[in-house]
């Protein structure tokens, strides 16, 4: 049951960042021709597609942290003994959850100055209301990295 | 402040994941200079206020979309062809296909397991010895890291770009100042095979001017592609941003549509694949942002300068230092976290020396190439080793000798800047 919504989840992610990696994708070029075309645009797509490629961003680290993809120096930990670099494994995930967290806890705290000076992001959409997004993003991450922590270290590149 | 600093580099050398130990110092960076540590998400969140920035999730996306498709067979195919026949063609072959290809895909071990999967066993059939042949597959995994759009030539391009420095680094200026360095590559690779297989009888195929044909043919979907970039670039009718737009949209629609060698079904993983690179890449740059945020804060650079000015007092001494100190870099860490950690550190350190920042990128990443194939973290000797099922070392003893060869090449680039200046105005 569990494994099923875990599935479901993980298949859900996989469509969302192609979703959004192809409407980005259709933005950028409807923009080309609008302005090759008609010397014309539009005015929120320019600071909707940066947000999207901040989005795309975090979704993508998100699912990279599942799939233990992350950039990491590990040439060291991989001539440990097995139960030594599931130890050290542990650790240093752990370690990022926390960095992760404190970005989630600082990220708060942006969104909290914003509003109280708020500015617009596009339309009437105040700029601080996107800044969740990185939250949130931080938060799920760091979340994540708690269940990397728990599981076999990565394995080798590919 | 030190202990806290050397608890994360511990951390690091132990596998905490890069990003992480950037945004790390940079938290211990602030907290200790008594700044609110807010400014390390403000300085984070700029990712998300960076212009063009979206050329990086498109050209990855091409890339893996490449990589998927069978245009590394057909391009393995058409240098055959064209080149084929020449003395060490088919080391020849090798070097461009890889060059090309790599360019794509920006350097990210999709090269040996695309392109060296189907050049090695090639190599040895037409004779070439073992050591060789994998020497050049796996350190030509990196190589066309100069030439546009590789992705390690666009991030410099941003995080020099966000510096501000006089004169700037633009992407057009960094894509022209390329082309030379890594034509030079190309020849002293090129040389060497030639000079290897001196004595040989000559190669087996001769020139089959309607095999060279049928292989225009069937690339012919993959041939406008550099003009598309290159050209629409190099000619200022599209921004780098726009030109990854069209080149994915036109990828997408040969290997989905046209040539129909990726499933629709299959997209999404693809997508999903690429993107995780890409969130795995710019979590980088984000945390960097924050980390030169604090290294600009505490004017780390000046001290940095002031210290050197005082033991180094010639351009061409710093040179020597820099390339040695992006030879151990480039073995101990990935090209992508270098770039980002370096770049602010270093560049304005090098134009008090009098060097041109553009050409700086230029030997950075030319000097982290070599990294690609040295121990003990060269991640192409790990994917060769894993690809072709030989032992580690036997790999890194392959590829000693072309260690030589391209540090060769770095030492010219380094040099000589016209190389990588002469197309530039400065």
């Amino acid at each position: 049951m569990l494994d099923k919504a875990q599935h479901y989840l993980h298949r859900f992610e996989t469509y969302l960042l192609a979703v959004l990696l192809t409407a980005l994708l259709v933005m950028s070029v409807l923009q080309i021709l609008l302005r090759v075309f008609f010397d014309t645009g539009f005015l929120w797509a320019e600071p909707v597609s940066r947000q999207g490629v901040l989005w795309l961003a975090l979704l993508g680290a998100l699912s990279a942290t599942r799939e233990k993809k992350h950039i990491a120096i590990d040439a060291l930990p991989r001539l440990l003994p097995a139960k030594t670099h599931q130890v050290v494994w542990t650790v240093t995930q752990l370690a990022a959850s926390g960095v992760c967290a404190a970005l989630a806890w600082y990220g708060w705290g942006m969104v909290q100055l914003e509003r109280e000076a708020p500015g617009t992001f596009v339309a009437n959409i105040p700029s601080w209301w996107p800044m969740c997004v990185f939250v949130a993003g931080f938060s799920l991450i760091s979340l994540r990295f708690v269940f990397a922590a728990f599981s076999k270290p990565a394995e080798q590149v590919l | 402040m030190i202990w806290a600093l050397l608890a994360v580099f511990l951390l690091a050398a132990m596998g905490m994941p890069l990003f992480a130990v950037i945004a790390a110092v940079a938290f211990i960076g602030f907290y200790f200079g008594g700044t609110d540590l807010i400014v390390v998400a403000i300085n984070y969140y700029q990712l998300g206020d960076m212009s063009g920035l979206i050329a990086i999730p498109l050209f990855t996306l091409a890339g893996y979309l490449l990589g998927e498709s069978g245009a590394p067979k057909r391009l393995v195919r058409l240098s055959n062809a064209l080149i084929g026949w020449m003395p060490g063609g088919l080391a020849v072959v090798a070097v461009v296909a890889c060059a090309f290809f790599t360019a794509f895909t920006g350097a990210s071990g999709m090269t040996i397991v695309a392109v060296g999967a189907l050049l090695y066993p090639a190599l040895r059939q037409a004779g070439y010895a073992e050591n060789y042949s994998l020497g050049l597959v796996t350190s030509s995994g990196s190589l066309g890291l100069l030439f546009a759009p590789s992705l390690p030539l666009i991030l410099y391009g941003f995080v020099a770009g966000q510096l501000g420095t006089t004169p700037g680094v633009t992407m057009k200026d960094l894509f022209l100042a390329g082309i030379l360095p890594g034509i030079l590559m190309l020849a002293i690779l090129t040389m060497h095979a030639m000079w290897i297989t001196r004595g040989q009888p000559r190669s087996t195929t001769s020139f089959d001017a309607k095999e060279l044909w049928a292989a225009v043919k069937d690339t012919g979907w993959e041939l406008p592609l550099p003009i598309l970039v290159l050209g629409g670039i190099y000619s200022g009718k599209f921004a780098a941003s726009e030109a990854a737009a069209v080149t994915a949209l036109y990828i997408l629609i040969v290997t989905v549509l046209i040539k129909k060698e990726i499933k629709f079904s299959k997209l999404p993983d693809v997508m999903a694949e690429s993107m995780r690179l890409v969130g795995a890449i710019l979590v980088i740059l984000g945390a960097a942002l924050a980390f030169s945020g604090w290294l600009i804060d505490q004017q780390v650079p000046d001290q940095l300068f002031g210290f050197m000015s005082q033991h180094v007092h010639s351009g061409w001494v710093f040179l020597i230092l820099l390339n040695i100190l992006l030879l151990v870099v480039g073995m101990l860490m990935d090209i992508f976290s270098a770039i980002v950690i370096l770049t602010p550190l270093l560049v304005p350190v090098a134009m008090q020396y009098g060097i041109h920042p553009v050409h700086f990128g230029i030997i950075m990443l030319a000097n982290m190439q070599i990294g690609y194939f040295t121990p003990p973290v060269g991640m192409d000797l790990f994917i060769a080793s894993y690809r072709f099922n030989k032992p580690f070392l036997t790999l890194v003893r392959a590829c000693v000798p072309f260690f030589f060869l391209m540090g060769l090449a770095v030492l010219l680039i380094t040099w000589v800047p016209e190389l990588s200046l002469v197309f530039i105005p400065h």
